[in-house]
């Protein structure tokens, strides 16, 4: 009888012990699975970041030349990358005489997304520029910025020579 | 008995301890932990990253390059392209521009070469297709180098003419320095003459008169050409019995284009 009532007894403590054993497990196995879940985000999320920063600062170019076409009165405007990565030039402004012009290339439409030219690394892009604002004559001084979609930017000045 | 119960507490509070204390390591071991790592990873990446760009705007800012462009003959279309690489570090050059002064005519010669510190290089180019057969004022041409790191070098001889005899730079590059130093009180005039060596008809400044001139004198010939030169100098007084002073032999080169000659007078 003492025997049997002892017996008894020592199943409680066991099966609350598995119990709070499974209670203690489920539990972490959810903390730690959040955890795990959230560091791989943090992860993610700092590597973009990071990456993000990286390819901006690793963006090269430079508006190599500019041309004038005195007939079309429109600006030739060579922009080279000598990164090492692609780049997206999705703005030029142009100003002269005291105006601006913006272009949005490659068709000057900024209503229509996504703008931009791409390019590739080592490569040589021409844009022909028509600036609606500024008047693009000889005897003008004209200065040219222009925008990466990272947002960097490239300057370059040009005087249009008078003729003789 | 009490001494059983409390056993057994004992036993459950040590098991609950012991899987916490395993669980919260767990996850320390395998999300903490690696967050940290992987951060300093990405830090050590943007670091790396920073240094080698800062390698590349210094290797960008060493490149220097020295170009010189000349019609190839007189009746030629073509201009000859002289690069000398005068930076402490290799280049490679990418593209040769030819532009037309009032910038509506361009021509762009794709050229790959690499040119190694000190190394020089000749390109000959046809611009014949920018050149206007009716009228010289728009012969004038820009003509500029640029290279794989972004750099564009314009040549020393920029704007280069084509005429109908023939080419001539805008800048007048080839000279001779000469510098004729007194060295005893007094004033008077020198008689100059410098002759192209190779050529019987080549005498550019046949007895080049100076002013009356008070103690040493300096100034500077330019030349059309390459070539070799004998300078000559005398005391004009009485020349050409009066007082020699000296001559010399000077060559100049495309990489060398001007020199300075002394001469010394008692």
């Amino acid at each position: 009888m003492i025997g049997g009532t002892r017996s008894r007894r020592g199943l409680t403590p066991v099966v609350s012990s598995i119990i709070m054993c499974a209670v203690v497990l489920v539990i972490g196995a959810s903390v730690w699975g959040v955890a795990s879940s959230a560091s791989s985000i943090m992860q993610t999320d700092y590597f973009d970041e990071v990456m993000e920063s990286v390819e901006k600062i690793k963006e090269r170019f430079c508006v190599e030349n500019v041309g004038y076409n005195d007939t079309t009165k429109t600006l030739k405007i060579w922009v080279v990358n000598y990164g090492e990565i692609i780049i997206n030039v999705t703005e030029i402004r142009i100003e002269g005489g005291g105006n601006s012009s913006y272009y949005y290339p490659p068709d000057d439409n900024q209503d229509n997304p996504p703008n931009g030219i791409l390019i590739p690394s080592g490569g040589l892009v021409k844009f022909d520029v028509s600036p609606s604002e500024v008047s693009l004559r000889p005897d003008l001084s004209v200065s040219i910025r222009v925008d990466s979609e990272r947002g960097n930017k490239a300057y370059a000045s040009v005087y249009i020579p008078r003729e003789k | 008995m009490l001494r059983c119960i409390s056993r057994g507490r004992n036993k459950k509070r040590g098991v609950s301890t012991i899987l916490g204390i395993l669980l919260m390591v767990g996850i320390l071991l395998t999300s903490i932990i690696p967050l940290f790592m992987y951060v300093n990873e990405v830090n050590n990446y943007y670091d790396r990253t920073v240094v080698n760009l800062k390698i590349s705007d210094q290797e960008r800012s060493m490149e220097d390059l020295a170009v010189y462009a000349y019609g190839h003959n007189v009746t030629s279309t073509e201009i000859d392209i002289f690069l000398h690489n005068t930076g402490s570090i290799s280049l490679n050059v990418t593209r040769i521009w030819v532009m037309e002064q009032h910038l509506n005519k361009t021509l762009i010669f794709n050229e790959t070469k690499q040119l190694t510190p000190g190394q020089q290089n000749t390109s000959r180019l046809d611009i014949g297709e920018i050149i206007d057969q009716e009228n010289d004022d728009y012969n004038y041409f820009i003509i500029e180098v640029t290279t794989t790191r972004g750099n564009k070098f314009a040549s020393q001889t920029n704007m280069l003419h084509k005429t109908t005899f023939g080419w001539e730079t805008w800048t007048q590059d080839y000279q001779i320095q000469l510098l004729i130093i007194r060295q005893s009180w007094g004033h008077g005039k020198y008689a100059i003459e410098i002759k192209n060596s190779t050529e019987a008809t080549g005498t550019y400044y046949n007895l080049f008169f100076t002013e009356d001139v008070h103690g040493s004198y300096f100034t500077v010939f330019t030349l059309p050409r390459s070539g070799s030169y004998n300078v000559t100098a005398w005391i004009w007084n009485d020349w050409p019995d009066g007082p020699y002073i000296d001559s010399t032999e000077v060559v100049l080169t495309w990489t060398r284009p001007q020199t300075l000659v002394k001469f010394y007078y008692d």
